[in-house]
């Protein structure tokens, strides 16, 4: 089957789906001001998809589009999907831990920044956005209204390391967002491990699966995902892990960073590994991956071999 | 030449939105009450909605005490032009403003019963935007321009429409926050070049009222009026911590945004209240000096 353009979904009698994500916003989250992962972390990406084969879905702030327009264009003319990340990763639903940021948004303000947004990726690419993922997997009832308002397809927010109850691709309850319902927007939940007896405990979200390809490695990855794999298959016949990656992972990061009010010492997690042990692990992955039967899919491809998949 | 002081207090959660905790303006707010009453002088005190809302006691206190209760945003959020980084603030669009004021407004109205007059931007942080939506929600002054920042202005002024650093015909009357613009001194080891804060708590009162005779003497060229505005914070009469931690780092302060916090400040405060009172100083709010500036405004067109 030929996705896109020139992307090839391998595989595609496979009923194991992994998902990828990449969030294109500055480097570290939105620490910093930068966007030297965007700009550098990318071409390491794109070379490894390319090399495989596989597509995936990069999911823009509109800042990030707008500063980075000719990123957007490469990725576009590759063929790979393109989704929205908030105007300027913001906070946008309920936060589930503590970050440093000072002025969430109020849920009057939610429609009209993903308006914005939208409107960026249309005009750098000629088309509607339909995949979200909101900074951080901060979401609402209101995230979800407004999606659907916007006619957004695909949100990719829900955190099982957070929520810990969605395992699986579900449609949204319009008055509980963590529960299944009847809304229109498929929700890819970021899958999180059972790792019961081997966590180190350093995380901040112990059972997530990020950021382990870089802190971790591949090799503990596959491993660790075996049992949720065999769980989903047992239970739905089929098994859709979704993954959260960032360019600035890709690219050397920092381990802190200076402002004009006192400096900013990131912890670990957030930069060990960055660069090219990175860009290593996460091929070693896809090989491992795609040699298991793996297929490798998008958003929007996941939508409609979910949509088949229930029909049949 | 009449010389006036107006002491503003941003009510905001501690060290300025870095943390979410309100121990200055649970803590500090009492202390600079009970200075005020002691020397029988006056301030303004701009909350924020967030503040005012988890504050609420604080805001009636003040209210009580008879002295002006005044808006600074809705949660300490950029409302004008940025002029340096900080971690994870997303600035506020130009079309979110109105209905953010709006709220800090009505926030403000429960609790006292009375329509706030007065704004400062968080940081001082201005833009036209800032500017023309406090001129349509009918503000009386603004005390955010910073000299320090923009040089431009020394005295108040109402400014243009067209550009709000320069004079004009709106209604709203910007009152700048002084700064020491005299080159025989270098204050760039501080954070805030040639600016009066945080001078007060790092420096103290001594050092403070003797640059600021500099200052009312440039005024006192231009106007027989003369102000010094301040912008100080309850958070610097408690003790502050010199780092903070959350989930994904730790952030340590310059030691200008704690330094001397607590029971320093709170005695060069005092000390700063009476030298001024000895000199001569008349304390008012920003709402009074309005109509002060207003009617010397009046007459001076008259004469």
């Amino acid at each position: 089957m030929i996705y896109g353009r020139g992307v090839k979904v391998k595989n595609n009698t496979s009923n194991k789906y992994l998902v990828f994500g990449f969030d294109m916003e500055t480097d570290i989250g939105s620490t910093s001001r930068n966007y030297t992962g965007v700009q550098h972390g990318t071409l390491a990406i794109l070379k490894i998809l390319e090399k495989y084969e596989v597509p995936a879905t990069f999911l823009f702030t509109g800042d990030c589009a707008l500063k980075n327009d000719n990123i957007v264009d490469m990725i576009h003319k590759k063929g790979y999907e393109i989704g929205c990340h908030s105007m300027y990763h913001e906070d946008l639903g309920e936060p589930s831990f503590h970050t440093s940021s000072f002025s969430p948004i109020l849920e009057e303000e939610l429609e009209h920044r993903l308006r914005l947004n939208i409107e960026i990726m249309q005009k750098l690419t000629g088309s509607d956005p339909i995949s979200f993922r909101s900074p951080r997997g901060f979401g609402s009832n209101k995230l979800i209204e407004v999606l659907e308002k916007l006619n957004f397809k695909i949100d990719s927010s829900y955190m099982q390391a957070i929520h810990l109850t969605q395992h699986f691709p579900y449609f949204p309850a319009r008055d509980n967002w963590k529960t299944a319902g009847n809304s229109s927007i498929l929700e890819l939940p970021l899958f999180a491990f059972d790792l019961e007896n081997v966590d180190d405990n350093t995380y901040q979200k112990k059972l997530d699966q990020w950021p382990r390809i870089r802190t971790h490695g591949a090799e503990f990855v596959y491993k660790h995902m075996q049992p949720v794999v065999e769980e989903q298959i047992n239970t739905h016949g089929i098994c859709a892990l979704t993954f959260y990656l960032h360019p600035w992972e890709f690219h050397p990061m920092p381990e802190k960073i200076q402002y004009a009010e006192g400096t900013l010492y990131y912890d670990e997690f957030l930069y060990k590994n960055t660069g090219d042990n990175q860009i290593r692990e996460f091929d070693i992955f896809l090989d491992k991956c795609l040699s298991n039967d793996f297929t490798v899919i998008d958003f929007r491809g996941f939508r409609k071999v979910f949509e088949q998949a229930q029909v049949s | 030449m009449k010389k006036y002081i107006i002491l503003g207090f941003d009510m905001e959660t501690d060290i300025g939105s870095y943390l979410k905790t309100y121990n200055g303006v649970q803590k500090g707010t009492q202390k600079i009450l009970h200075l005020l009453k002691n020397y029988g002088i006056t301030g303004t005190f701009f909350f924020t909605g967030d503040a005012a809302d988890k504050n609420e006691e604080k805001v009636i206190e003040v209210m009580k005490e008879g002295f002006e209760v005044a808006c600074h945003s809705l949660k300490h959020e950029t409302v004008g032009e940025a002029s340096f980084n900080m971690p994870n603030d997303s600035p506020i669009l130009e079309e979110e403003l109105e209905n953010r004021l709006r709220l800090n407004r009505e926030i403000v109205i429960k609790l006292t019963n009375k329509t706030p007059v007065s704004f400062r931007a968080p940081r001082l942080w201005q833009g036209q935007g800032q500017i023309t939506v406090l001129e349509r929600l009918g503000f009386k002054t603004d005390a955010s321009y910073s000299v320090a920042a923009h040089k431009i202005q020394l005295l108040p002024y109402h400014p243009s429409e067209i550009n709000w650093l320069e004079k004009g015909d709106m209604k709203l009357l910007e009152i700048p926050n002084f700064a020491f613009l005299d080159k025989a001194h270098d204050y760039s080891q501080y954070f805030c070049k040639n600016d009066q804060w945080p001078l007060l708590r790092l420096l103290g009162a001594d050092f403070v009222f003797e640059k600021s005779a500099y200052v009312i003497e440039r005024q006192s060229e231009l106007s027989d009026v003369c102000v010094l505005l301040f912008y100080l914070h309850p958070w610097e009469f408690e003790k502050m911590p010199e780092k903070f931690q959350y989930d994904e780092g730790t952030f340590y302060f310059k030691p200008e945004l704690y330094e001397n916090c607590g029971n320093f400040m709170r005695r060069e405060f005092e000390n700063f209240v009476q030298l001024a009172l000895n000199d001569g100083f008349e304390f008012t709010t920003c709402e009074l000096f309005y109509d002060i500036w207003e009617r010397s405004e009046s007459e001076k067109q008259y004469q």
